[in-house]
């Protein structure tokens, strides 16, 4: 029987091409609509640390101004002093502490063969890797030593690699930074992109991934050049390097991995008795106040999908219905010139129920056509957002997941805008057409 | 000239769930395209908002030393010089940082007091270290007061503080801090610590990141920290032309700086408001799909009434009725389901636009962008009816005993 | 076969209620060919719509094939419309944008047959009607008679137990027409039972009963005698 109604539904389209046609642009332009915006929506809003949600925190501590409230996000800072980050480095005793900061550093080959280059860096404690998911390509992270006494080691991408050693094997071999020596101790995989970058949102949350990774404590070596947010509220006498890392200034962004309640409570008494502490030293003068936020509370308290992203999503569903309501009018429009015969296969012998599915299939037939389309038409549209923002190159991809809910989505709207058609033509009297037309 | 109007509503009324479908789509579409112009004009609006300084002919650039070397006060001045030496380059100036929109930058807090004092007021405003031909490079208009002199300029070593340095701010903040007083000659307060004395004002000008509430507070201070790096903006006529020759003046006196991220001011004008021009077409493409979804509504569903009431039409042009009102009675069924449409867009445009502005702190919708959005539509679906209004009109006669 | 007991029908518009049949009494024994006249709008096609299902009706009792149909729900009334009943009408009412073979499997496809079934069926029938060959061909490639004898294959190949034809020939030219009744003649000859709504004398004299329906009620019958009950042959 289904084939049978398919088939009427095929010379039905057939019958009437323009109007057919009309609906499934209709339809597929809806649909695309909603598509490209909710593919846009889903990536930005997604987390790509969902997996370890529950014992992922971004560490924050209310060390601000006692006269003013911190301004942005929710009251307080996003970032830690150096000397809070370091505490919970040296002391916090949580499951794995990520203390990083973005730097711009110029990079070199040691024997000067190639023009210098700045890049796109972090300071990183090695937990970074693990916690963030960064795939090795060559090597793996710098040691536990390496990492509390801030030795001269890096992790570079695959890009670097291929411009300082043509592709060779660069474990073991050293580039310039800064002006100083650094041995290489791992490559990262050129697959690692992380979007929305969660692990540092201060300045945009759709960027490359740095190319290099120096430890963290080399900073209390020297000065690097802050690609990121550095913020204060104190106004106080810096005259070296020293002095600005004993300073109330914020920029180290803190995580932690706290794998079960009893570490997290136990990190937690931590946080506390330190800022009894640190408030007996004259710090942390406002009220205690410390945040552990998950993945997906740092990212909505950071406001990553911004309210462009909103408005888009809202125009395109409302687009979408005005675009169904369309496909019911035409198909309304269609089944009741076809009253006729609906009433002639009533007479027959067709229940309500098989005129009602057999016009249902039409509409569904329709909307398998639109929802083709459209999904061709919502790759075009994914093509044009990539070409209107910048920053979405890597985010406006449609994955297999979305192409299926698309199309179950699509014949799902197809059949409710057909649902009404169908259901008035299948209420038409069989009597009423039987007399002399 | 008689209207048959109520024949007409009384036959739609009798069809009912077509005309109530195609009422919904209209007026759906009709709020969806007002609120979606009132968006698109506030991005148009802030696109195009006067930058306040000579934009269209800037560039600039930065430049970072060898690691280890910092760019010492001779380094500078030479750089400049040799800028101002191209051909084509009408001004170069030294600016710290913050240039504007480069979304990269400083801010602090500024006063009228001293810290400590109770009565303290602050605001933020971006801090901009800057050399005397900054304000004749960018193109800043003085409103009093005077730019910096040259001599006044003071190149301090990293990690200290400057002696004495002079400021120059924009009108916005001097309002809020002079509140109508002359601020030239005045002392203000750099985080409520380092005292600064205005020399002159300026008029606004949008800063390093127009997006932040400080967008039009800007201060320029003659004093710049030496360090291993420093942004040069050149005016010119081409200032797009100008750039490979700024890159090479530069790169010229050391091969081994870092010579970086050389581009007009229009380039990064053009970046920060990428999203703004990308959601002007997305609104744009919308409303036109809108539009063209709607026409071909009408085109089918009059089609559709043109073709079921055929015996009808042939009936009444066999009774007398002329051409003109078929056409008439098609187009003016139109007019009806547009003018109802219209009405009840509005009712859910101003509730759309009463959300977004108690959820998303929008301004508010003015009452007039829906009847005015219904009448565009009304302009496009009468095009759209007309073609098979005048199919129905060229009915004959006969066809009333065709059968 | 077909028995009506008193049945009432009232037409409600906004205005005016209509009883298009009163007190309506009738009783059609298997393998009869009834033809039943009347003036315009006494309530002839009324009778037949409620005869074949296609209406309810206010009052009185309507036995089916021995059952009671008064109390059906509408998909069963579909169901026993499709399995018992075969319609002509006189606007021949096929499909035009299915060809002959398709036109007359449309009831076939809702009694669920297999496609085997239904081919030979609709073979059979179309073989019947004397238009095997043009299966293929779509309705408006026929003549009007060609076109009412597609109409009695389709209501042949469901293998009813009777037919209803609201006035076949209506539109029909008088050899047509006759060609029409021959074939009707010789269907009930086989067995089937006919009732069919006419305008003509002429064609109404060739059944084997005649009754007239004057205001909605039966007034006269057995201007001939019923015809003796002949065996059911199978098409
Ligand atoms: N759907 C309806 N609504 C209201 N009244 C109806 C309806 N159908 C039929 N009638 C009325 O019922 C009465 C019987 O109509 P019916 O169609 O049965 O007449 P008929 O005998 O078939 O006439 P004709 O020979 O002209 O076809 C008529 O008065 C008619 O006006
Ligand atoms: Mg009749």
């Amino acid at each position: 029987m289904v084939s049978y109604y398919l088939r009427l539904a095929w010379l039905s389209v057939k019958k009437t091409p323009v109007l057919s046609a009309l609906m499934v642009l209709a339809i597929a332009m809806g649909i695309a609509a909603c598509l490209t915006t909710l593919t846009l929506y889903q990536v930005v809003s997604s987390n790509p640390l969902a997996d370890k949600n529950a014992v992922t925190f971004a560490v924050q501590l209310d060390s601000w101004d006692p006269n003013e409230d911190y301004w942005a996000v929710n009251g307080v800072p996003e970032q830690l002093t150096y000397q809070d980050a370091k505490a919970i480095y040296r002391t916090g005793n949580a499951d794995q502490t990520v203390l990083t900061s973005r730097i711009g550093v110029t990079v070199e080959a040691t024997d000067a063969s190639t023009p210098p280059k700045v890049e796109d860096a972090r300071l990183a404690t090695r937990d970074f890797f693990s916690v963030f998911d960064v795939p090795f390509r060559y090597g793996g992270p710098w040691s536990a030593t390496a990492d509390a006494h801030g030795e001269q080691q890096v992790v570079i991408s695959t890009a670097l690699q291929h411009h300082f050693f043509a592709g060779e094997y660069p474990v073991g071999k050293s580039v310039m930074v800064e002006g100083e020596v650094y041995t290489i101790v791992g490559v990262m995989d050129e697959r690692w992109t992380m979007t929305p970058s969660v692990y540092d949102l201060n300045t945009g949350a759709f960027k490359e991934p740095p190319q290099l990774f120096l430890p963290f404590f080399n900073v209390e070596r020297r000065p690097f050049a802050s690609w990121g947010n550095v913020v204060g509220w104190k106004n106080e006498d810096v005259r070296s390097h020293q002095d600005f890392l004993a300073t109330e200034m914020a920029w180290v962004q803190t995580w932690v991995s706290l794998n079960t309640p009893e570490a997290r409570a136990e990190f937690e008494q931590f946080l506390v008795n330190y800022i009894h502490n640190e408030k007996q030293k004259g710090r942390f003068e406002r009220p205690l106040k410390y945040y552990l936020n998950t993945p997906e509370q740092w990212l909505s308290i950071n406001g990553v999908v911004s309210r462009d992203n909103r408005i888009l999503v809202y125009l395109s569903l409302a687009f979408l219905a005005v675009c169904l309501v369309n496909a019911v009018v035409l198909l309304l429009a269609k089944f009741l010139r076809k009253a006729p015969e609906a009433g002639l296969r009533r007479a027959l012998g067709a229940s309500r129920a098989a005129v009602f599915v057999q016009h249902l299939a039409e509409a569904a037939v329709i909307g398998a056509l639109g929802s083709a389309l459209g999904l061709l038409l919502s790759w075009f549209g994914l093509v044009g957002v990539r070409s209107l923002y910048s920053h979405y190159q890597e985010v406006a991809v449609m994955s297999g997941f979305t192409v299926i809910a698309a199309l179950v989505f699509a014949l799902v709207s197809a059949l409710v805008s057909g649902a009404l058609p169908a259901w008035q033509v299948s209420r038409s009297q069989p009597a009423r057409y039987l007399k002399a037309q | 000239m008689i209207l048959d109007t109520a024949p007409i509503l009384k036959s739609l009324w009798r069809s009912k769930v077509g005309p109530l479908l195609i009422i919904a789509q209209l007026a759906l579409s009709i709020a969806i395209i007002s609120n979606a112009v009132f968006f698109l004009q506030g991005r148009v609006d802030k696109i195009q908002r006067e930058t306040g300084a000579d934009s269209q002919a800037l560039a600039q650039v930065w430049v970072k030393e060898r690691p280890g070397e910092l760019l010492r006060q001779e380094i500078i001045e030479r750089d400049l010089e040799n800028l101002r030496a191209l051909s084509g380059v009408r001004n170069a100036a030294a600016i710290g940082q913050s240039v504007p929109f480069s979304h990269s930058g400083g801010s602090s807090g500024f006063s009228r007091l001293p810290e400590g004092d109770p009565k303290r007021v602050s605001k933020p405003a971006a801090t901009m270290p800057a050399d005397h031909a900054a304000v004749a490079t960018l193109g800043l208009t003085l409103v009093e007061g005077r730019s910096f002199f040259p001599e006044e300029i003071d190149y301090y070593p990293r990690n200290q503080r400057p002696g004495t340095a002079s400021a120059i701010i924009t009108e916005s903040l001097a309002e809020f801090l002079f509140e109508g007083q002359s601020p030239v000659g005045q002392t203000v307060f750099l985080a409520g610590a380092v005292p600064l004395t205005v020399v002159g004002v300026v008029e606004d000008f949008l800063g390093y990141f127009p997006a932040t509430d400080f967008a039009y507070d800007n201060v320029l201070i003659s004093a710049i920290e030496l360090s291993e790096k420093v942004n040069y903006v050149v005016q010119g006529e081409d200032p797009a032309g100008l750039l490979p020759g700024v890159r090479q003046a530069l790169q010229n006196t050391d091969a081994r700086r870092i010579v970086k991220d050389e581009r007009t001011m229009a380039s990064m004008i053009r970046v920060h408001y990428s999203d703004d021009y990308a959601m002007v077409i997305l609104l744009l493409l919308v409303m036109v799909l809108l539009v063209f979804v709607n026409t071909l509504g009408v085109v089918g569903i009059t089609t559709f009434w043109v073709n079921q009431r055929r015996r009808q039409v042939g009936i009444r042009r066999a009774l007398g009725a002329t051409r003109l009102a078929i056409l008439r009675y098609f187009l003016v069924e139109n007019v009806i389901l547009v003018t109802l449409a219209t009405f009840v867009g509005a009712c859910l445009a101003l509730m759309a636009g009463h959300y977004f502005t108690a959820h998303h702190a929008m301004a508010a919708l003015p009452w007039w962008y829906a009847p005015f959005a219904g009448g565009v539509m009304l302009i496009m679906t009468q095009a759209a009816a007309w073609w098979p209004s005048q199919r129905a009109a060229r009915v004959p006669a006969r066809e009333a005993i065709a059968g | 076969m077909l028995a009506m007991q008193s049945v009432k029908k009232i037409y409600r518009t906004d205005m005016i209620e209509t009883h298009a049949l009163r007190d309506f009494s009738l009783q059609v024994e298997p393998g009869e060919f009834v033809a039943v006249t009347g003036p315009s709008g006494s309530g002839k096609t009324t009778f037949l719509s409620i005869a074949g299902l296609l209406e309810s009706f206010d009052a009185g009792r309507y036995t089916l094939d021995g059952q009671d149909v008064s109390a059906l729900s509408d998909a069963e009334r579909s169901r026993l419309r499709n399995e018992k009943i075969g319609f002509i009408f006189q606007g021949f009412n096929l499909i035009p944008d299915l060809n002959l073979f398709d036109n007359v499997d449309v009831p076939l496809r809702y009694r669920g047959l297999a496609a085997r079934d239904r081919r030979q069926r609709i073979e059979r029938a179309l073989e019947q009607v004397g238009l095997a060959s043009r299966a293929k061909h779509l309705p408006s490639q026929l003549s009007g008679g060609q076109q009412q004898r597609v109409a009695i294959a389709r209501a042949l190949a469901g293998r009813p137990a009777f037919l209803l034809a609201d006035e076949p020939t209506g539109n029909l030219d008088s050899l047509m027409a006759r060609q029409v009744m021959d074939m009707l003649g010789e269907i009930n000859a086989q067995g089937m039972t006919i009732v069919m709504v006419t305008h003509d004398p002429d064609l109404a004299r060739r059944a084997s009963r005649n009754i007239q329906i004057v205001d909605g009620q039966v007034t006269d019958f057995s201007l001939y005698e019923p015809a003796p009950a002949v065996q059911l042959v199978e098409v």
